[in-house]
């Protein structure tokens, strides 16, 4: 059985083939190594990388951009942003500080993307 | 105040242009009119931005913020909250007349001057939309900015007309937020989107792309109640008996790009019909001398990376200019972009040319295998075979153009359709 999805890995976004030999998945139309990862996961279970927004205690700046620390299951997108929602952003952020840890109890952390400084 | 080199707007190319004007030792002035820097880039929350650049995959606010550090650590002057209201060129400079908070109105001169406005994004207006101008109509970078930056919610049921990219960005955030949206809606018979867009946003999340397919009508007089859509045929004009209204609280608009020159008539540039933007050399210099142009504001960029990329060039540019006089001058000979090139930039180049130029265009038509050719005076200065073209995605391509005669005619850019 033969499937063709997009990568999206990068903009190139390469049609590939997965196919379906003796149990393996077997890529095909990939451009890059990444291509050919990706298409595997997909086909044994998606994973997509979370970017979002979460609430600050600022006036001025409400939301604070924030990126999950590893990509989870396409599936529990939903779960993860409803938990997300309890969280607020307190104080001054840069990028790549952890904001929350242990989202779902499942060894994800929340990490700022965008910088909030207060007062500038 | 005085400066070697002002850059006008601090998005992607303007910290890019800063950055490398300062490096090559000119004192540079970088005026903003939002507070912060980073342009777009801050409301744009989603990741894939700065592949080409960092080798790594970013979020906006983080690539900004990338750059912003580089800016910080510079002895550049960044002003923000400050508005340009005019420009005047002088002989060998630029007498800008500025408005801020702290200082009122005031006047800087500049030697050389960068422009990266950046782009703006068409209206309902602009698309002859009909029907009552109820609340609820935004575009995508707005419905972007009350989610992202001001954590609002446009709407609860949204219908998108348009399908660029943040049309279809937006579908997949309005969703996450928990609104729904109806569909995209699709003039044209392709997705004018990247296809890992189409995979990530629309059909990760089940949302329907129509094509060939418009918003015909807007419901509602205080809020948008509801639009009706309609299929086209070949032409264009809707089919009868397609029409479908759709109740919704929010229609949003993914329709196109305009590059903001609006700031430049009074300095009257040449200026490109098909790209709406100036007309410039590969350094990214225009017709006029010191004034140069780049990132979207010369010409819409799919990607961030070459925006960063074409900054980087102007403001190296305008610091080597500032440093000798605007008089010298090297000739500059015209490109026209011919047969399935829908533009070419740079449309000048400036002789002679021993480092590789940066060339960027798109196709007219998605093409599968295609002949591209340099030609000045009936002898080829480049052929190559390119693969896989289509309207929506740029081509960036580094080329070796030194063996151009400077006192020859204009080079012609071939692009050609090959049986495949």
């Amino acid at each position: 059985m033969t499937k063709t999805i997009t990568c999206i890995v990068c903009p190139r976004g390469c049609p590939l083939q997965l196919s379906d030999a003796q149990g393996q998945v077997c890529v095909t139309g990939n451009g890059c190594k990444r291509g050919e990862a990706y298409g595997k996961q997909e086909a044994i279970h998606p994973l997509r990388t979370l970017t979002t927004t979460v609430c600050t205690d600022s006036k001025e700046w409400p939301r604070l951009p924030v990126r999950l620390s590893q990509d989870i299951p396409l599936e529990q997108v939903f779960a993860y942003m409803k938990a997300l929602d309890e969280i607020v952003a307190r104080g001054c952020w840069a990028p790549g500080d952890v904001v929350a840890q242990n989202l779902l109890d499942a060894g994800v952390d929340v990490v700022a993307t965008g910088e909030l400084v207060y007062g500038s | 105040m005085k400066c070697d080199v002002a850059v006008i707007g601090s998005g992607p190319a303007g910290m890019a242009a800063s950055e490398s004007a300062s490096l090559a030792g000119a004192s540079v002035c970088l005026i903003e009119r939002e507070e912060r820097m980073g342009g777009v880039l801050k409301q744009c929350v989603h990741d894939g931005f700065g592949l080409f650049r960092f080798g790594e995959k970013l979020t906006g606010p983080e690539y900004a913020w990338r750059y912003a550090q580089k800016v910080r650590a510079l002895p550049v002057d960044f002003m923000g909250s400050t508005y340009l209201k005019t420009v005047k060129k002088r002989e060998t400079s630029f007498l800008l007349e500025l408005v801020n908070s702290t200082h009122g109105v005031f006047s800087l001169e500049a030697r050389t001057l960068v422009t990266a406005m950046g782009c703006r994004e068409r209206t309902d207006r602009q698309i002859f939309l009909h029907g009552e101008r109820p609340a609820g109509v935004f575009t995508a970078g707005q419905a972007q900015h009350f989610i992202n930056i001001r954590g609002l919610m446009p709407g609860r049921r949204c219908v998108i007309l348009g399908s660029g990219d943040i049309g279809l960005i937006m579908a997949r955030r309005l969703t996450l937020e928990g609104a729904e949206v109806e569909g995209v809606y699709e003039v044209g018979e392709r997705c004018s989107g990247l296809p890992r867009n189409v995979a990530q946003c629309l059909e990760d999340y089940d949302i329907p792309l129509h094509l060939r397919s418009t918003v015909r009508t807007i419901h509602g007089r205080e809020r948008v109640e509801a639009v009706t859509v309609a299929q086209l045929d070949e032409e264009g004009h809707p089919l009868n008996g397609t029409e479908r209204r759709i109740e919704c609280d929010a229609l949003i608009l993914s329709v196109g790009l305009i590059p903001e020159n609006d700031l430049l008539a009074p300095l009257e540039p040449e200026m490109d019909p098909v790209t709406r933007g100036p007309v410039v050399d590969q350094w990214g210099q225009t017709s006029v001398p010191g004034l140069f142009s780049c990132g979207n504001a010369l010409q819409v960029y799919d990607l961030v990376d070459h925006v960063s990329e074409s900054g980087h060039r102007a403001g190296k540019a305008a610091a080597l200019l500032a440093e000798q006089s605007l008089a010298t001058r090297a000739p500059r000979i015209p490109i026209h972009a011919q047969d399935f090139a829908s533009y070419i930039v740079p449309q000048l180049l400036q002789c002679p040319s021993s480092e590789m130029v940066s060339m960027a265009f798109r196709p007219k038509t998605p093409i599968e295998k295609a002949s591209l050719r340099i030609v000045q005076d009936g002898q080829d200065l480049v052929c190559q075979t390119l693969h896989w073209l289509r309207p929506a995605e740029m081509q960036n391509l580094p080329l070796d153009l030194s063996q151009a005669n400077p006192q020859g005619p204009g080079l012609e850019f071939h692009l050609e359709q090959v049986m495949p």
